[in-house]
């Protein structure tokens, strides 16, 4: 029968490794398509999501089931996304981000000259004004669009009251809207 | 809960299930009756399928080299305290003291002259290039230094045909 | 324990490495350069990042590509003001030209000929390096790690 997320925290606990790496199997994809989608870039998404399950190897013996065990892992994605985020921020990445730009654009035509143009055009004109919220925003987004958390979960992980994440989700959306009027 | 302001600023709430019933028939009423809102609601159903398809696309993660980049971090902090303890034993072993003096003042010069020979894998901490010219010959080239490396790259672009937009150039940092 | 109980060889080894070490790679002293050029194939064409490139895995941050592979490494030892030429896959050459050496930095005149042309002078820490990418080869592009070290 299969053990529950907290049997295997305690197993982890006690020092059973199998039992950790199992919670990792359970989760790795998840936490990196939410990182992914906050952080954008694959390399980046792929260190933040494994320093997730680091992070939460060292801590796991405070983590004492209060909350699921879940919610407390994509807190700590989180917050180490949104730490490596305002890292690049402080830094002159438009250099990085003009040339990924340029890089993907041209490995995109070359590769698939047939393929739907307006639909990738969406698709980049989409991530580009996610990139563009604030960590916060961008992180409403990312859980509800991804992993279709409820308001208490998502209020949970980020440390804020239902209140707060349906304002946050109803201006993201807002934001997403306007610089994407001519497209939806 | 009537009239299109109040209502529209549910929306989004509504549409996750996240309205208690009372306010989600409430919602859905006005909606049925009311052009504008419907159309509102049309507007939020397509962001959101966009959204899921623009994020749900990010890829596959291989289990097997995560599980190994993981397992090299848990390794590498599980044996870090064991090898310390092992190097103070045999560092503090009197009979080896003779030529304890030696190796110390050969760690002291390492260690004032490291920054021409800095470790293995962080080379690049220590790395800054300066371009103090370049000519490309009429073709495109980008100057960047990655932030956290640290590494300076000269990007010669390839000129393609038919490109919808001008790649951008970032303008080069006063250090260049 | 005494002085005079150390062992002798054990003093003679720690004067002469207190000597040598400081005479290395000083700028007074050098006679050429060891300049080393890493060609690096990066492409989409796979996942995989060839193991010697490890040790630098994370500057490949900066690109967008998921391969990379080391088609070759070549070093040579350059006097100042002469040059030295390498040769590129796809019929180019990079000649690397050590001008001086000033303030801990080597100053390096780069050309790269044969079918694209650039023509640059970078400086550089003693043992550091740059990258001069974005040649077109074989269904991805050329990177060139370029790393200066004084002798």
């Amino acid at each position: 029968m299969e053990l529950s997320d907290w049997e295997l925290v305690q197993k982890s606990q006690a020092g059973d490794r199998a039992a950790f790496q199992e919670l990792v199997s359970r989760y790795h994809q998840k936490v990196y398509m939410v990182i992914l989608g906050l952080m954008r870039n694959r390399d980046d998404a792929m260190e933040v999501a494994q320093e997730t399950f680091f992070r939460a190897y060292q801590k796991l013996d405070r983590f004492q089931g209060d909350s699921s065990f879940y919610t407390w892992l994509y807190r700590i994605a989180v917050n180490l996304s949104i730490d490596a985020q305002r890292r690049q921020k402080r830094t002159p990445l438009e250099f990085r981000e003009s040339v990924d730009g340029l890089l993907e654009k041209q490995n995109e035509v070359a590769k698939d000259p047939s393929a739907d143009l307006a639909n990738k055009q969406l698709r980049e004109k989409l991530l580009d004004a996610i990139n563009d919220l604030t960590p916060e925003h961008k992180a409403v987004i990312v859980l509800r669009t991804i992993e279709g958390l409820s308001y208490r979960d998502i209020g949970e992980i980020l440390g804020c009251s239902e209140g707060t994440v349906m304002s946050r989700l109803h201006y993201a959306r807002k934001k997403l809207q306007q610089k994407l009027r001519a497209w939806l | 809960m009537t009239g299109c302001e109040n209502v529209r600023g549910f929306l989004g709430a509504f549409l996750d299930g996240e309205l208690p019933p009372g306010e989600s028939q409430s919602v859905e009423r006005h909606v049925r009756q009311c052009p504008v809102c419907r159309s509102e609601r049309e507007r939020l159903d397509r962001l959101n399928t966009a959204l899921r398809e623009a994020l749900g696309a990010g890829g596959e993660v291989a289990w097997d080299p995560f599980w190994r980049g993981l397992e090299r971090r848990l390794e590498a902090k599980r044996r870090w305290p064991a090898t310390m303890a092992e190097w103070l034993e045999s560092a503090f072993a009197p009979a080896k003291l003779a030529w304890a003096i030696p190796l110390v003042l050969v760690a002291l010069i390492g260690l004032l002259s490291l920054e021409s020979v800095p470790p293995i894998g962080r080379r690049d901490r220590n790395s800054f290039a300066a371009v103090e010219s370049i000519n490309a010959y009429g073709q495109n080239v980008a100057l960047f230094r990655d932030s956290e490396t640290r590494t300076t790259v000269i990007w010669l672009e390839q000129n393609q045909e038919g490109q919808d937009e001008a790649p951008t150039t970032p303008e080069p940092s006063p250090a260049f | 324990m005494r002085l005079r109980q150390l062992p002798s060889q054990a003093l003679l080894f720690s004067l002469l490495v207190l000597f040598g070490a400081h005479a290395e790679g000083a700028e007074g002293f050098s006679q050429a350069v060891r300049v080393t050029i890493g060609t690096i194939l990066a492409s989409n064409q796979s996942d995989e990042v060839d193991a010697r490139l490890a040790p630098i895995k994370h500057q490949f941050r900066a690109f967008k590509y998921r391969s990379y592979r080391l088609l070759k490494e070549e070093s040579q030892t350059v006097a100042w003001g002469s040059s030295a030429t390498f040769d590129i896959p796809g019929g180019r050459r990079l000649v690397v030209s050590p001008e001086n050496f000033r303030e801990k930095q080597i100053a390096l005149k780069v050309r790269l000929e044969g079918g694209e042309k650039l023509d640059t002078t970078v400086k550089l820490q003693n043992r550091g390096h740059f990258m001069l990418g974005g040649p077109p080869h074989e269904g991805g592009v050329l990177i060139l790690s370029i790393s200066a070290a004084a002798q």
